[in-house]
């Protein structure tokens, strides 16, 4: 059995305790890290149960949302309330008032954690310059352009500070996934996506640097830009546009249909493929992920290129749910893997 | 002298009292019942608060519909919904409905509620004033924003989908009507016909072009809503007041009343115009419930 193929890793956050969330923004800061501290314990031993290869930062539990926990941590941004995502789920929405400058680190207590705990991969994820700024209501930018590389300054700014911490002690190369939800939002600024995103790690070594997208109304645009970005991987999701029927053929894979276009476009990056949907309570049974993989392995033929990840944080769902998703994930890539 | 009235529409922010129950029936500490009452009431609330701060026309604020399409899409399909899709070029997001078949009326209750279908509470609160209009999605952009079997025919859905709209005109006693067109076909479906004629129609249609408005559309809608300059004089050649998408619902600036009483102006004076509709540019569901609630009151001052 060959592990260094398919590797099994969560894109980001996983939900929190009850304990946790129902204190978060409640909660004195000493008492907040502790109970942090306890969610990320808990979900590690989730993570090493499921069999994940690289567990992330265990969920993310020391950051109560992706944008707010990156702009509430800089100056020039204003908080007037949430907005809504989908359903009920909200995020607070920053409005930029002001230059934005970065207080202090918003990521090194969390890596620092991670760091003393984990016997598995890790892998940072961070929130994309662009996202930022697509995500910002601008108020004192000229444009969205001067937003977003604001934004890739400070993100760079932040990455090295991490990756100092992460030599200290950490051999090996400091996995960093830039998280980029709303890279093909905009069609027209594909072009700012790659420039603001490539701004973010100019000049880092010893990283090896990978963006999630999800939900993207057409992978096309990021395929055809994405030979541009300075940059090893991609983790995408797959599972939310894809039937639940099980088979291999390109009618029963329609989601994945446009890895191979992808591959032959640009060969040199990892794909993470997204094999569970991280917006419903169905748990896609262990034939259901093979098949996934396996028509991926058909269109990319190279299993090592290939990373076996949930579409998106699985925040949404309960723990108890987002548990067997991974194991399921983890069990397909275990009878496959028998195969290398 | 130019008049200019003002419209709201569409989903309005929830305040957080209705976040949080809606939480808490999610997570099944608060019934059906208890939280349809509290949408109600909140609903009434805020017609009120519509009504107070001036604005001339005004629909539904929608709070327990969970995007544009789900109630609709509730009460016509039969397995409603799909994935989670982008709604146009934002950070927010619709469940796809999914037609498998053609759709047909059926009644739902506060207590067929799940959070991926309809939330309870009624689907339409009114205030019994002529200022009130009833929200509809577009039936173009219903099909467009929909996952659609490959063997069904478009024409036939829209057809279905207007017999529906039609029933439910009647239903209501719709008087007046805001339809909704974010994802609009290249031309007017030629049904909305009936729509026009049955209902005073203010038509929000993104994208206007001239040859929108098909050669089979016999009647005319009594607004449509412009979301720039150009579109603005295509509108105002096909209904009887245009309007003008002008208040940013992407920004939380508060524009000023009087410059957006001069900027109407200003587009107004060169169509000779006697009377002109302004709005926001989407509904006002992108912003912070706090900021939305300022941009109404400056909204109800300039269509004084």
């Amino acid at each position: 059995m060959n592990n260094d193929v398919l590797i099994t890793q969560e894109i980001g956050s996983f939900r929190k305790p009850q304990y946790l969330s129902s204190v978060f923004r409640k909660a004195t800061d000493a008492e907040l890290t502790k109970l942090k501290e306890r969610a990320t314990l808990e979900t590690l031993d989730l993570f090493n149960k499921a069999g994940l290869d690289n567990i992330g930062v265990a969920g993310e539990m020391y950051r109560w949302e992706m944008y707010e926990h990156v702009a509430a941590s800089l100056q020039g941004i204003e908080f007037f309330g949430p907005v809504r995502s989908f359903d009920n789920r909200y995020y607070r929405k920053g409005s930029v008032v002001s230059a934005i400058k970065r207080k202090g680190s918003f990521h090194d207590d969390e890596l620092k954690f991670i760091m003393k705990n984990a016997t598995r991969k890790i892998k940072l994820p961070i929130t994309g310059p662009y996202t930022m700024a697509d995500w910002s209501f601008n108020e004192h930018y000229r444009d969205k352009r001067e937003l977003a590389l604001a934004f890739a300054d400070i993100l760079r700014e932040e990455i090295r500070h991490l990756k100092e911490i992460w030599s200290t002690s950490m051999p090996g190369v400091f996995e960093v996934q830039i998280d980029e939800p709303a890279a093909t939002t905009h069609p027209s600024e594909m072009d700012l996506v790659v420039e603001s995103v490539n701004r973010s790690i100019e000049g880092i070594q010893g990283c090896e640097f990978s963006i999630h997208v999800c939900y993207s109304t057409d992978y096309r645009m990021l395929f055809e830009k994405g030979a541009d970005l300075k940059l090893q991987g991609y983790n995408l999701e797959f599972a939310n546009r894809d039937t639940n029927e099980l088979g291999t053929s390109s009618d029963h894979r329609k989601a994945f249909s446009e890895l191979k276009d992808f591959w032959d476009i640009d060969n040199t990056k990892f794909i993470g493929i997204g094999v569970t949907d991280v917006h419903v309570d169905y748990i896609e049974p262990v034939q259901l992920i093979e098949d996934r993989i396996r028509y991926a392995i058909d269109a990319i033929q190279d299993p090592g290129m290939i990373r076996v990840n949930p579409d998106c944080g699985l925040r949404t769902r309960s723990r108890e749910i987002g548990y067997a998703k991974l194991k399921n994930m983890v069990d397909a890539v275990s009878q496959i893997r028998k195969e290398y | 002298m130019l008049k200019i009235r003002s419209i709201e529409y569409g989903l309005y922010p929830r305040s957080e009292h209705i976040r949080l129950s809606i939480s808490k029936w999610e997570r099944n500490a608060l019934d059906h019942k208890s939280l349809g009452k509290l949408m109600d009431s909140e609903k009434k609330e805020l017609l009120k608060m519509f009504n107070q701060a001036g604005i001339n026309y005004y629909t539904d604020p929608l709070i327990n519909w969970q995007d544009i399409l789900r109630m609709v899409a509730s009460m016509s399909l039969d397995t409603p919904f799909e994935k989670i899709s982008r709604y146009r070029e934002t950070n927010t997001f619709y469940r796809q409905p999914l037609i498998e078949s053609y759709p047909s009326l059926h009644d739902i209750s506060d207590e067929d509620s799940t959070p991926d279908s309809h939330l309870p509470g009624s689907m339409y609160i009114t205030d019994g004033t002529e200022n009130y209009a009833y929200f509809l999605p577009g039936i173009e952009s219903f099909v467009n924003m929909s996952y659609v079997s490959p063997e069904l025919k478009t024409e036939r859905i829209q057809d279905s989908l207007l017999e529906i709209y039609l029933d439910l005109i009647k239903r209501h006693g719709m008087k007046r009507i805001l339809l909704f067109e974010p994802y609009p076909d290249k031309s007017m479906y030629e049904g909305y016909s009936h729509v026009f004629d049955s209902a005073k129609v203010f038509y929000v249609r993104y994208g206007l072009t001239n040859s929108s408005i098909g050669k089979g559309i016999n009647a005319k809608p009594f607004s449509i809503i412009a979301s720039s300059e150009k579109e603005f004089r295509i509108a105002a050649s096909h209904c009887e007041v245009p309007g003008i998408a002008l208040m940013n619902s992407q920004n939380t600036r508060v524009e000023e009343s009087e410059q957006l009483r001069k900027d109407v102006a200003e587009l107004s004076s060169p169509l000779g115009l006697d009377e002109v509709f302004v709005t926001h540019t989407e509904y006002l569901d992108f912003l912070p419930h706090v900021i939305a609630a300022k941009k109404v009151q400056v909204l109800g001052k300039v269509g004084e």
